[in-house]
């Protein structure tokens, strides 16, 4: 172990944190191996570094989340429009993996072959769940979550388009991890004020039955019913218009 | 363990598996996966089988044709072109020699 390789690799395996048993086994079996066969350690192992790298990855990165984790990206959309949403980041390389037990979508992304995906969504009934993935299978359809009554189903676009499907590069990982359409936006605004109204009618309901004679009561009650009724025709009405218009 | 060298061992061997899947005629990629499941290979995703039927387009060794189906929306018919059957050829004696060789090793070591 006098060669300037061995010595070399020896003080590299020290840097990279190696116990110095460790280094000096290391070093003596691969000087022991070039030594029997007779080959030039650069040949054999690669450079002092290219082995040490393999032999004893350096920690310097160990806080860095590592490359397979890095390409993981865990985003929720609401129903409105979540299958634009998968079919826009299908076609920047995400895969979806699973819908997670808060209704993530789960994806990750190849990068040694990153290619394009396209999404599907059928609402299936319980118990009929099988029935649709086996229709679907055949035209390369693969589940990949479900979530409620909704079944999620992914295809590489290579299934249609051949190689045009590959990706040469991927765009960065988006910083975003929720997308809430309008449309959702607006649904929880107006189940906001429903609840809002229904709230204030009940505490007056509550207060006219507690402080007031019947007839008061009674009025509580009708202009709280009424109330809840107006407001959620006004709602219904509002979003069937919406759909309609979208 | 077990799947991960299965799924390592694969790798190595998929695309002339799917170039032999396609010595009995076209196909397309469900059926591919398919054939290689029923052959005891395991369930091979649509996600590791695309990117091999693309290697195997673009090196000319397949050629495929998309064709609209009478429901939905169309399969990609893949069928082995003459390079594709001259590769398959060859490089299954290697990989047959190959396979003979870990035989020996393993047979070795299993008797002693």
């Amino acid at each position: 172990m006098t060669s300037p390789y061995f010595e070399e690799l020896a003080q590299r395996l020290y840097a990279r944190g190696l116990p110095a048993d460790q280094v000096a086994l290391t070093v003596d079996d691969l000087a022991a191996y070039v030594t029997e066969s007779g080959t030039d350690p650069v040949q054999e192992f690669g450079t002092p570094e290219e082995f040490a790298s393999q032999v004893a990855p350096s920690r310097e990165h160990d806080d860095i989340i590592p490359p397979s984790a890095a390409e993981t990206w865990t985003w929720r959309a609401d129903a409105f429009h979540e299958r634009d949403v998968l079919n826009r980041y299908g076609d920047e390389g995400w895969e979806v993996e699973q819908v997670d037990g808060a209704g993530r979508f789960v994806s990750h992304r190849d990068l040694e072959n990153p290619q394009r995906w396209e999404y599907h969504r059928e609402t299936v009934l319980p118990g009929r769940g099988q029935a649709v993935i086996d229709r679907l299978a055949p035209d390369g359809w693969e589940p990949c979550g479900t979530w409620v009554c909704f079944e999620y189903f992914k295809r590489p676009k290579a299934a249609t388009i051949g190689p045009e499907a590959a990706l040469r590069s991927v765009p960065r990982t988006p910083a975003v991890s929720a997308f809430w359409s309008g449309h959702f936006r607006d649904l929880i605004a107006a189940m906001t004020i429903v609840t809002v109204v229904l709230c204030i009618a009940g505490v007056t309901l509550v207060s006219n039955l507690a402080y007031s004679d019947f007839g008061g009561s009674l009025t509580g009650m009708v202009v709280g019913a009424l109330s809840a009724l107006a407001i959620s025709v006004v709602v219904r009405t509002w979003l069937a218009r919406r759909r309609k218009s979208s | 363990m077990a799947p991960d060298r299965r799924a390592s061992w694969l790798k190595g061997v998929l695309d002339l598996l799917v170039l032999a899947s396609l010595t009995r005629g076209e196909s397309y990629g469900y059926e591919i996966a398919k054939t290689l499941a029923d052959a005891g290979l395991g369930q091979i995703k649509g996600g590791t089988l695309y990117p091999v039927l693309n290697r195997l387009e673009e090196a000319g060794l397949v050629s495929a044709e998309f064709r609209v189906a009478e429901r939905g929306p169309g399969r990609r018919y893949y069928h082995l072109t003459d390079e594709g059957r001259a590769t398959l050829a060859e490089q299954s004696a290697l990989w047959l020699a190959f396979d003979e060789s870990v035989r020996t090793m393993l047979t070795q070591g299993a008797e002693r």
